[in-house]
């Protein structure tokens, strides 16, 4: 059994953003006592700060070695009594993706400096939520059982729910908000029902014991294969893979960009995060069996997203297309099943992390005097502002993969993890012809931004915060673009710590 | 050896790199202080490239002048420099056509602190590509030399600059994809015991071991020779080509014929010839082939043109028929004729687009229907034309005709249909490059060019004078660069030739 210090230890950035969270609520109290300027404002500089020191404190933590030694031991005896943690672990890549997803929050909050006059109501709430949603996220990434992976993927799909229909008066984010309320339900109906079929198959919750069900015990039951793969399935609708995308297109539209951006980053790595434990913690040997299947969707989505974002006009939707795509490299890696695989993901993800906020700020900004995202917003956009144009230059190419951006290193090194394995080589020769399309829709916003007429004089204010926020993606994607080694050695801890 | 001199490639590769951030801090109104920023940094390259070449030691040949850097270990990259004989000769090339696209670019109106951004990166791409010794770097600047051509064309360009600068950048990046596949395979084959992206150690696996199987060496090499050559451009991948280079304002165009072209060559003889000795026995004489429809259907649609620069275009592409003849020719001759003709053609070629583009920025029409006499209004830009066509067809005294002899005679023993037709095309060379000097520049003039301004200032003249300086430099006295040429490529062709007598 696990005492409260352990599971203090393993989960004190979560306690932390619980009380940042409260605290939240209660600066939203004090609104009356005249003391603060004004309530959003307070929370929201409350917010800043309680996640920037969480964030401080999550950099500053080590990961534990116990999980990595636990699994040393457990390889070289054969069996899993060893393992210490059943109700979470703090490895290097839970503490990678804590990272990343407070890093998003950040990004996220950031974001929503410029949208807040468009949020009619709620504007204190907002980053209450944002918290909460965090939690939950930072949740799933030490989660070592089903039971605790079902309550933080509800804690972060139903903050998500309230956040995507927060503009009310607005028919679009209201049907962005059922639409995804209703496939989030069926997402998590998929999910709870291939949870109970692995428990009844197995007779246990967490991943250690399950694992040892599946590798121990010969070839595995059909109930079993079914329970796992209906959890696929649900984790499928969370990083958007086809065919459970087609949720992506209208909520991303509908949705705030704020809100959209961190569905697109955020919440698809929540995806990501889980079904990298599936397959190496609780799969393990036996993921080998499955990599056809992931094969198979990441061929899909690489299809679909690559080939549904051409056509597109509105720049929310395209976005959410292109994401699909991206979903299909992070399923190309983690069909490889190898360890450069993993690390691939962790430098994919890190590297669509900067190159998307940069996006959809840029699309907040543009989209600010007519309220709609149509891809004509950025028509012209070097002429009105060269450094937008600019930015959003160096989004699209670190999301095509040019070098010397992130982008490029991080689909360079999903495709060095992918030739590695022959069977997947006609999925490389897919998303080769592929990595020619999408740089193809790139560069046709691109065209917009310096070879097209403004649509739209009006002035574009950038405020010093967003201006900072990015000036500090372009130089994150050339930054680890040139100089990848840092980065690199950070996830490759990470992966390390899975296997 | 000095520190600096240790560097000397790192300080070639960094000049361009750090011109291009050096802009980024300067205000887009300093046009002019952005404009000498780029000509010194030109400057500073071709003074840097030209003492390379007189310091490469020719007698010792071999890599020189390298370094290496760890840079993600874990993954087998490092960054490592150095030059041989051939890429000495590349990095000469790309910095005289940089220094003289930089001084054509004083007539850039827009956006000028852009223009020399992108103009700096693609350049460093360009070095990048000559001077890495890492397969994954020499990826890397291969594909950040192609990207910025998609702006320089898409804004700068003139005419259908939108479909043509999307259809280079996808043309060359799903290129640079094929090869990308061919050289991660070749990573993961197994030729040295652990995997690395090392060319020297992947080269030295090659001749210990006599590397890879004969079968895998003949699946390995189309990947890389369909990836590269698509930049080379061989026929029939060559259809981005001549309406990139008519698209582009003059410096691009420059670069992009003079230099991005040779990227094609180059990698071709640098990593595919190196690393798949019996791979490139198998497939050159199918590369022969086809450059015979680079160098006589090339022609053929250059002599139907109407437009100067599609005339240059597909004059370009044909003679790279003549550059890919001399690869496939697998004689020491031959190849060190192609490279030396990649050098000269690039030179001459660049001179083609600058006075093109001379007159072009006045007359805003380069249809040879239209223009006509102009030799009476712009002299000095027309004799200078006039000798860049008969460099161009091969008149001796100037470097080409070096250059196309070696490739020709080189070529006759293994290919001699080939060779033929390549003489052939000598002729309708001749031919289409008479025809432009007859309409355009000779003639009663058209009146409505009447009041045309020739070049006049030094500045204007120079970037000229230094292009047709150095192809008449070369012409008269070959001696130095071929030597240093053969240096290079002589255990190259001497171990596919090997790899061919073995296999038979």
């Amino acid at each position: 059994m696990m005492d409260n210090s352990q599971l203090l230890h393993v989960y004190s950035i979560e306690a932390a953003l619980g009380v940042l969270a409260l605290l939240l609520i209660a600066v939203d109290l004090l609104k009356g006592r005249g003391r603060l300027t004004g309530p959003a404002d307070a929370v929201r500089a409350t917010a800043w700060l309680g996640l920037l020191a969480i964030l401080a404190w999550a950099c500053r933590l080590t990961p534990d070695a116990t999980h990595a030694a636990a699994h040393a031991g457990r390889a070289g005896a054969g069996s899993i009594g060893a393992v210490a943690s059943t109700v979470g672990t703090l490895d290097a890549f839970a503490l990678w993706f804590k990272r990343f997803f407070l890093t998003t929050a950040l990004f996220v909050l950031a974001l929503s400096g410029p949208y807040e006059h468009r949020l009619p109501a709620g504007r204190a709430e907002f980053p209450t939520l944002l918290v909460f949603t965090t939690l939950g996220m930072c949740l799933l990434s030490s989660v070592n059982d089903f039971v605790t992976l079902f309550v933080g993927l509800e804690l972060v799909t139903i903050t998500l729910f309230l956040m995507s229909a927060w503009r009310p008066g607005l028919p679009r984010s209201i049907e962005a908000g059922i639409k995804f309320v209703i496939i989030g339900a069926l997402a998590a109906a998929f999910l709870v029902y291939g949870i109970a079929w692995v428990y009844g198959a197995t007779g246990h919750f967490d991943f250690a014991s399950v694992r040892a069900a599946i590798n121990d015990a010969g070839p595995m039951s059909a109930a079993l294969k079914l329970g796992l793969l209906l959890v696929v399935v649900g984790l499928g609708f969370k990083i958007g893979a086809v065919p459970f995308h087609v949720w992506i297109p209208d909520v991303y539209q509908g949705s705030p960009t704020p809100v959209t951006a961190f569905l697109s980053v955020g919440s698809k790595a929540v995806g990501v995060v889980l079904l990298m434990r599936l397959v190496y913690s609780v799969l393990g040997p036996a993921a080998a069996a499955w990599g056809l299947l992931l094969a198979g969707l990441s061929a899909l989505s690489l299809l679909m997203g690559n080939l549904g974002a051409i056509p597109q006009q509105d720049l929310k939707r395209f976005l959410g297309y292109s994401g699909i795509a991206h979903a299909g490299f992070v399923l190309m890696a983690l069909a490889t099943h190898s360890i450069d695989g993993a690390n691939a993901i962790l430098y994919y993800l890190a590297a669509y992390l900067f190159a998307n906020t940069g996006a959809f700020l840029v699309v907040i900004v543009v989209s600010r005097t007519a309220d709609n995202s149509h891809m004509d917003r950025v028509d012209g956009l070097a002429d009105r502002s060269p450094f937008l144009a600019f930015a959003l230059t160096v989004s699209m190419l670190s999301l095509a993969g040019v070098p010397p951006l992130a982008g490029f290193f991080a689909k360079w090194m999903v495709l060095r993890a992918a030739v590695a394995q022959p069977e997947l080589l006609w999925l490389v020769v897919l998303s080769g012809v592929m990595i020619v399309v999408s740089l193809y829709y790139y560069l046709c916003v691109i065209k917009r931004m310096y070879m097209r007429p403004a649509q739209d004089s009006g002035v574009l204010e950038v405020s010093g915060l967003s201006r900072w926020l990015l000036l500090g993606c372009v130089l994150a994607s050339v930054t680890f673009g040139l100089w990848q080694q840092p980065l690199v050695e950070l996830a490759r801890q990470g992966a390390a710590s899975l296997f | 050896m000095s520190p600096f001199q240790a560097h000397i490639l790192s300080n070639i590769l960094l000049t361009p790199m750090l011109a291009a951030v050096v802009l980024f801090l300067v205000p887009a109104a300093r046009v002019n202080a952005i404009r000498a920023i780029g000509v010194v940094a030109a400057a500073i390259t071709t003074v840097l490239a030209i003492w390379l070449f007189f310091v490469y030691d020719r007698q010792a040949a071999g890599f020189q002048f390298t370094s290496k850097v760890p840079w993600v270990p874990s993954l087998g990259i490092a960054y490592q420099v150095g030059v041989d004989g051939i890429s000495v000769a590349m990095v000469l090339l790309t910095s005289i056509v940089f220094l003289a696209g930089a001084l054509v670019s004083c007539s850039v109106q827009t956006r000028v602190k852009d223009f020399y951004i992108l103009l700096a990166a693609l350049v460093s791409g360009v070095f990048g590509v000559f001077v890495s010794l890492d397969l994954f770097f020499f990826y890397f600047f291969y594909e950040l030399a192609v990207v910025p051509m998609y702006l320089l064309i898409g804004y700068w360009g003139s005419g259908d600059k939108e479909y043509a600068t999307m259809k280079l950048t996808l043309y060359l990046t799903a290129g640079a994809v094929v090869a990308l596949i061919g050289l991660l395979l070749l990573y993961f084959s197994g030729l040295t015991p652990t995997p690395t992206f090392d060319l020297l150690e992947l080269k030295r696996a090659v001749e210990a071991t006599g590397g890879l199987s004969l079968a895998r060496q003949q699946v390995l090499f189309p990947l890389l020779l369909v990836g590269f050559a698509t930049i080379a451009p061989m026929w029939p991948l060559h259809s981005w080509s001549p309406i990139g280079h008519a698209a582009a304002p003059a410096a691009a165009s420059m670069m992009h014929a003079g230099v991005l072209m040779k990227l094609g060559s180059y990698a071709i003889i640098r990593i595919a010839m190196t690393l798949l000795p019996q791979g490139a026995a198998s497939w050159l004489p199918l590369v022969a082939v086809l450059c015979c429809f680079n160098i006589i259907y090339g022609g053929y649609v250059a002599m139907n043109q109407k437009d100067m620069k599609f005339v240059v275009g597909y004059s370009s592409s044909s003679h790279m028929g003549y550059v890919l003849l001399g690869i496939a020719s697998i004689s020491v001759l031959g190849t060190s004729g192609a490279v030396f003709l990649m050098f000269a053609h690039g030179i001459m070629t660049a001179l083609a687009f600058a006075l093109i583009g001379f007159f072009y920025d006045q007359t805003h029409t380069r249809m040879l229907g239209d223009l006509g006499g102009l030799m009476e209004k712009l002299p000095f830009v027309g004799v200078l034309f006039v000798m860049m066509a008969m460099a161009s067809l091969g008149l001796p005294g100037f470097a080409n005709f070096a250059s196309e002899l070696m490739v020709l005679v080189g070529s006759w023993e293994r290919y001699p249909i080939a060779t033929i037709l390549g003489v052939f095309g000598l002729v309708i060379g001749a031919t289409y490059l008479l025809r432009m000097v007859k309409t355009a520049w000779l003639g009663p003039l058209n009146p409505r060019w009447a009041s045309l301004r020739d070049a006049s200032t030094l500045l204007e003249r120079s970037p000229f004078l230094i292009l047709l300086g150095t192809l008449l430099l070369f012409g008269f006295y070959p001696l130095p660069i071929v030597d240093l040429i053969q240096s290079g490529v002589a255990p190259i062709v001497q171990a596919v030739a090997a790899a061919q007598g073995a296999g038979g």
